[in-house]
């Protein structure tokens, strides 16, 4: 169903199964990203590529070395360079029609109830080791009196957990839970090895005791990937004929390519252990 | 963390000290660096894959831009393995890169597949015979070949192993464009029509004569699973999952699976197609 609008443009070949009104709704959405990191800053890009019309972006941090092995933006030349700002430069060149706000000094105490008003869904990929539980929890609590929809996306080596809020349904306070309990005890929740990687998961957890999170680049790639159509599930009309409803809490989608598998999982199995990492 | 550079010294804990060591050493051939195969080219380069031959002779143009890793108004015009190249020397400017700017041809399959340890087939749908003398010449090199397709929400991976059934044995002749042909090709290549496409669009993408539609979820996700099976390939880790047997997923499914296409078949194909066109009526 090849509209008029999108022949020869970026979202020719998305058209052949997003509809007008799909492509509609997706140029109409506002999303926000905070944190623009291994798992931030792809999503933000793949959203661009969707022809998501209106992005709020917000990361305190500049480019270092070690982000490298996985940041979608993160190169020599870029090192020192204002993630924000960066980012800011790409989506425009994937999207010259892009409404973009950009935040450099991230979301803080003071600008996250403005960032977060009139806005469909928000990506909450802070920082795991820096931001802490007591402020995602503000953050999430007040996009949900606004009636949005928020995911707490993450990787753990070549896995991701997807775990999406609902403004009618479960907020996101269980998936919040594990993520205190994973870094208070610097490992990743043991029940996780029924679905992902047990070996993967087990070195992890040993670096995870030691302070450092460990990541590997595929794992972007599946968490954008399943994170992105999650938050085309939510925003296009239920007329759209591919269309299913989101997975949302207590079910979250687990995906580990090393498996591999996908598919929805109970949160509420896990609610011993702890989190992940970006 | 000796001989490993800062950049990827977070890769240690997912992958062990020797074996990024490992990674640094290797040289992965990509044919085609467009969607699946640009993508891959971005993932492999973060991990510290060494050596690259990248073999295209397209230029991007807008319409690549939802789904492609080098693909940006900026680039539109250029062309993909010159951008790609760089792209690849900003994340890792020690990294050794070929590039085939006239793609793969007849005559130069055996000279692409001739330094590298695997090879990733992201040839367009429209080249079989190009396709063909790949996997051949990758087949006589005795090395590994990932064919990784997507399509809708869905992609599947096609791993050739250099011991595994041959290109003919598995595919008969699909360049002669016959229905049967391609039926027997495209069982192999997408051995899951997704509920919400119908078999017409799916078979004309197929055969190269329309596009399939195709956007950026489920090629990152194709690039993932790619990436995951050459980066655990080539540490030594673990073979990959050959043909004839398929990795195939779907996200609006749901599900990632292993499909035996050995014993799939037409009937079997047109009654999913069947089942997906009721859902969508309903």
């Amino acid at each position: 169903m090849m509209s008029r609008d999108t022949k020869g443009s970026f979202l020719e070949r998305t058209s052949l199964l997003f509809d007008e009104e799909a492509l509609g709704k997706l140029a109409d959405s506002r999303i926000v990203v905070m944190g623009l990191g291994g798992v931030g800053g792809i999503i933000a890009v793949t959203l661009a590529r969707m022809g998501v019309g209106h992005l709020r972006i917000a990361d305190p941090g500049v480019f270092d070395p070690p982000d490298i092995n996985r940041q979608y933006a993160a190169v020599h030349g870029r090192v020192g360079c204002k993630k924000a700002e960066v980012y800011a430069e790409l989506l425009e060149d994937i999207n010259p029609d892009l409404e973009l706000s950009v935040y450099p000094d991230g979301v803080t105490e003071e600008n996250y109830v403005e960032m977060t008003r009139d806005v469909d869904f928000v990506v909450e990929a802070m920082d795991i080791m820096t931001v802490d539980g007591a402020f995602r929890r503000k953050v999430a609590a007040e996009v949900r009196s606004n009636g949005a929809y928020i995911m707490l996306p993450v990787i753990m080596g070549f896995a991701t957990a997807v775990p999406v809020s609902s403004p009618d349904g479960m907020a996101l306070d269980p998936f919040l839970d594990l993520v205190d309990a994973a870094r208070e005890r610097g490992g990743l929740p043991t029940a996780l090895g029924g679905v992902m990687n047990p070996h993967v998961l087990s070195a992890m957890s040993q670096h995870m005791a030691r302070g450092t999170i460990p990541s590997l680049a595929c794992a972007t790639g599946l968490v954008a990937a399943v994170a992105v159509t999650e938050i085309v599930m939510a925003l296009v009309p239920p007329s759209v004929p591919w269309r299913r409803e989101p997975v949302v809490l207590p079910r979250l989608i687990l995906a580990d390519t090393s498996v591999p598998v996908l598919r929805e999982v109970d949160i509420r199995d896990f609610a011993a252990g702890g989190g992940g990492g970006r | 963390m000796n001989g490993i550079p800062e950049a990827f010294s977070h890769n240690v804990g997912v992958v062990t000290p020797e074996e990024q060591e490992r990674l640094q050493e290797s040289t992965v051939g990509i044919a085609g660096v467009g969607g699946v195969g640009g993508n891959v080219a971005h993932i492999l380069a973060r991990t510290g894959v060494g050596r690259f031959v990248l073999a295209d002779p397209d230029t991007f143009s807008e319409s690549n831009i939802n789904r492609q890793f080098g693909a940006y108004v900026d680039t539109v015009g250029r062309k993909k393995v010159d951008v790609t190249a760089e792209l690849i020397r900003s994340v890792n400017p020690r990294a050794e890169i070929t590039v085939m700017d006239e793609g793969i041809t007849p005559e130069t399959a055996e000279e692409f597949v001739d330094s590298v340890d695997v090879v990733v087939d992201a040839i367009d749908f429209d080249r079989p015979d190009v396709r063909k003398s790949l996997l051949a010449a990758a087949r006589r090199a005795r090395v590994y070949s990932f064919l990784c397709p997507a399509f809708g929400f869905g992609a599947s991976l096609v791993v050739f192993s250099p011991d595994g059934p041959s290109y003919e044995e598995l595919f008969g002749s699909p360049e002669d464009g016959t229905l049967g042909s391609l039926m027997k090709y495209s069982r192999r290549i997408l051995p899951v029509i997704p509920s919400y496409i119908d078999v017409e669009s799916y078979l004309k993408g197929l055969a190269g004569k329309s596009h399939l539609p195709t956007f950026s979820p489920s090629v990152m996700l194709a690039a993932a699973l790619t990436a995951t099976d050459v980066v655990l390939l080539v540490v030594g880790r673990r073979e990959p999952v050959c043909l004839p047997k398929v990795k195939w997923l779907d996200l609006v499914e749901c599900t990632m699976k292993v499909v035996d296409t050995d014993r799939f078949s037409l009937r079997r194909l047109l009654r999913m197609a069947a089942v997906g066109m009721r859902r969508r009526n309903a």
